[in-house]
């Protein structure tokens, strides 16, 4: 057995080629397929950290999932607003411990605008139950002030004192700028891994404060205020996009989510940020599918070309055949010698896999980081990537049965005839 | 034992399939311990079909091939491949060598399959000493050992195809046309060579070239020995 091992490996080096290339086919294959299995668990990961210890989300009305990306996720935008006195009411409660509110709708250089109070650094938690802390400086005081997520700073190189002039709209490049109201910046928060790192937050004020001259989502002509003299104004908020509710008790959750729901002076949606998640995977779940799917028939594409190279392979390798037959292998020692190199095929392209796909998250972690905050953690294989490198293995080692088989049957029938 | 017959066959029928027409029928015959055979065979005479019964690949569908009087036709494969390999060391017409295997271990593959050749070619030295001292013995210089076979000549190659028949030393030697890809000045020198060190081995040598005939103990035509009529 040991020497029909070795025989068979230094038959499977001595081609190569053929075999190098069913060996980068399964292994681009099962990089692709641990890749999207990794990626899938990742965004889990990802969206069940950002959010944490928030009991309700309450935006206008529209469908749960939509206001869980906008408000929490910064993804896509808000349909409407709600009304500064609907969202005292609400908060006023007292069954409501605290509330967050968010107003959105300003940019960047492609980092979305939060407007909100302090509340938001008091009570807004990530991960497990973690709280925000500043790496520099303070808070916002002054109307002007914006505090900066970690990857903003990072990105842009931003310091303590650096100027900015936010941007109307959420694109990535926006026409219309509000430059005649520059900010300062006044903090910088700790990187989170979450959308709180790619925001710049400033004050419910310093929203209206920037909108005072517009009207209807462009700036009004003729009536320019300028920033000291926006001070002057009536700058308490009219209008917020959303916000984030913590509860005394976890029981009265429900009770306060009907509330909310049948709110008699506004259309109001408040939703279970659990319960949104669960929904939203269910949207990611078709996506998840499909990704899945293609992955499968990609690996077990690369399955079909090395049962072809394996067949391939057989006539010209009879005379191999005779020669071991002559030094006493039996067919089935011929046999094993199949699916050993089939086992070979397999085991070299799962290991490879393995290191490509930490090669490519060591390759994509910056970019991935500055693109959604995701700090893409290198962690060992999952279970589940392990099953999956053990099927190839096995799938590939079962499909070396049918070479084998054929194999067999030369072996027995060619005997020592060498049919060249 | 020395009197016993290196190879008996007793009223040998040979066909592929039940149905198949009878491709060999050998009623006796017999070979002596040590002698050189030449067995002289046209293609088509059933020589491989003979070959095969001989080294246990096929069983007759009558009769019984004894070799070293076992009961070599009515053991299981496995038993006849483990026979094979422990008492009979063979040689092609050509392509004798795995590509993938240097010299050495081309010369040393019986030795992985047998421990009997293993522990016979390990008498008085390792078996990579044994395969050295045989493959000099063929002149093939030192410098081959570790090459890639396919940087030998067609005539070095059957030199190590012979140490590797002869090695931890079987009865019985059959050769199948060995000389054929061979010219003439080699091919002489090639039998001399594998006399010389068969010692006192059995030998088969199959060989279509009446020419060689003279240079063995005893010349049989399949053609004599088969009773099979071909019309």
């Amino acid at each position: 057995m040991k020497y029909l091992l070795l025989i068979s490996l230094k038959s499977f080096r001595n081609r190569k080629a053929s075999v190098g290339l069913s060996i980068a086919a399964i292994l681009v294959s099962v990089v692709l397929f641990t890749g999207v299995l990794y990626v899938r668990a990742e965004a889990k990961q990802w969206f069940v950290q950002t959010i944490s210890g928030t009991d309700l989300i309450v935006g206008a009305r529209s469908g749960p999932v939509n206001l869980l990306l906008y408000a929490v996720f910064r993804i896509g935008d808000a349909t409407n607003n709600i009304s500064w006195q609907s969202y005292r009411d609400i908060a006023d409660d007292p069954e409501v411990a605290w509330t967050i509110p968010l107003s959105l709708g300003d940019s960047h250089r492609g980092y979305r605008v939060l407007g909100t109070n302090l509340d938001y650094f008091k009570y807004l938690r990530y991960g497990n139950k973690q709280p925000l802390e500043l790496a520099q400086g303070l808070v916002f005081h002054d109307l002007y002030d914006a505090v900066i997520g970690a990857e903003v700073a990072d990105a842009l190189h931003y310091k303590l004192g650096q100027e900015i002039v936010l941007a109307h709209g959420a694109g990535k490049i926006s026409f219309v700028q509000h430059a005649d109201k520059p900010f300062r910046v006044v903090g910088i928060l700790k990187r989170t891994g979450t959308p709180v790192d790619r925001t710049v937050h400033v004050s419910l004020e310093a929203i209206e404060a920037i909108h005072v001259d517009w009207q209807s989502g462009m700036p009004a002509p003729g009536q320019h205020i300028d920033a000291e003299a926006a001070r002057q104004r009536d700058l308490s908020p009219k209008l917020i996009t959303a916000f984030l509710l913590g509860m005394h008790s976890k029981i009265a959750t429900f009770q306060m989510q009907r509330t909310i729901n049948e709110y008699p002076d506004e259309p109001l949606l408040a939703i279970l940020p659990g319960v949104a998640l669960a929904q939203l995977w269910q949207v990611m779940a078709v996506m998840e599918n499909i990704l899945q799917v293609i992955a499968g028939f990609v690996v077990l594409t690369g399955m079909t070309g090395l049962l072809i190279t394996l067949l391939s392979t057989l006539n010209e390798r009879r005379r191999e055949m005779a020669v071991l037959r002559s030094v006493g292998a039996g067919p089935k020692q011929i046999f094993f010698l199949f699916v050993f190199e089939a086992f070979w095929i397999a085991a070299a392209a799962c290991s490879g896999a393995v290191f490509v796909l930490y090669a490519l998250l060591a390759l994509a972690r910056p970019a991935v980081q500055s693109a959604t905050g995701v700090a893409l953690l290198i962690q060992p294989l999952a279970p589940l990537q392990w099953l999956l490198l053990g099927a190839v293995i096995v799938l590939a080692s079962l499909l070396g049965l049918v070479p084998g088989v054929i194999a067999y049957r030369h072996a027995l029938h060619d005997g020592l005839t060498m049919r060249v | 034992m020395n009197k016993v017959p290196v190879v008996q066959l007793h009223d040998i029928e040979f066909r592929w399939t039940r149905r198949a027409p009878l491709l060999l029928r050998i009623p006796r015959f017999q070979l002596e311990r040590g002698e050189h055979l030449f067995l002289l065979g046209p293609s088509g005479s059933g020589k491989s079909t003979l070959i095969n019964l001989l080294a246990g690949i096929v069983r007759p569908n009558c009769g019984e091939v004894r070799l070293l009087d076992q009961p070599l036709s009515q053991w299981r494969g496995a038993r006849r491949d483990r026979f094979r390999v422990d008492h009979i060391g063979l040689i092609f017409q050509q392509f004798n060598l795995l590509p993938y295997l240097s010299v050495l271990e081309n010369t040393l593959l019986p030795c992985w399959f047998s421990a009997r050749r293993r522990d016979h070619a390990a008498r008085q030295c390792s078996i990579e000493q044994q395969a050295h001292a045989l493959l000099s013995g063929l002149g093939l210089s030192d410098e081959l050992l570790h090459q890639p076979v396919t940087a030998l000549s067609v005539g070095q190659q059957q030199r190590v195809a012979v140490a590797r028949a002869l090695i931890g030393k079987p009865e019985l030697i059959i050769a199948d046309e060995p000389t054929s890809a061979l010219d003439a000045d080699t091919r002489d020198s090639f039998i001399k060579l594998l006399f010389e060190h068969a010692e006192d081995s059995t030998i088969i040598f199959v060989s279509h070239d009446r020419a060689l005939a003279p240079l063995f103990h005893r010349s049989v035509s399949i053609t004599e020995l088969n009773t099979v009529d071909r019309g």
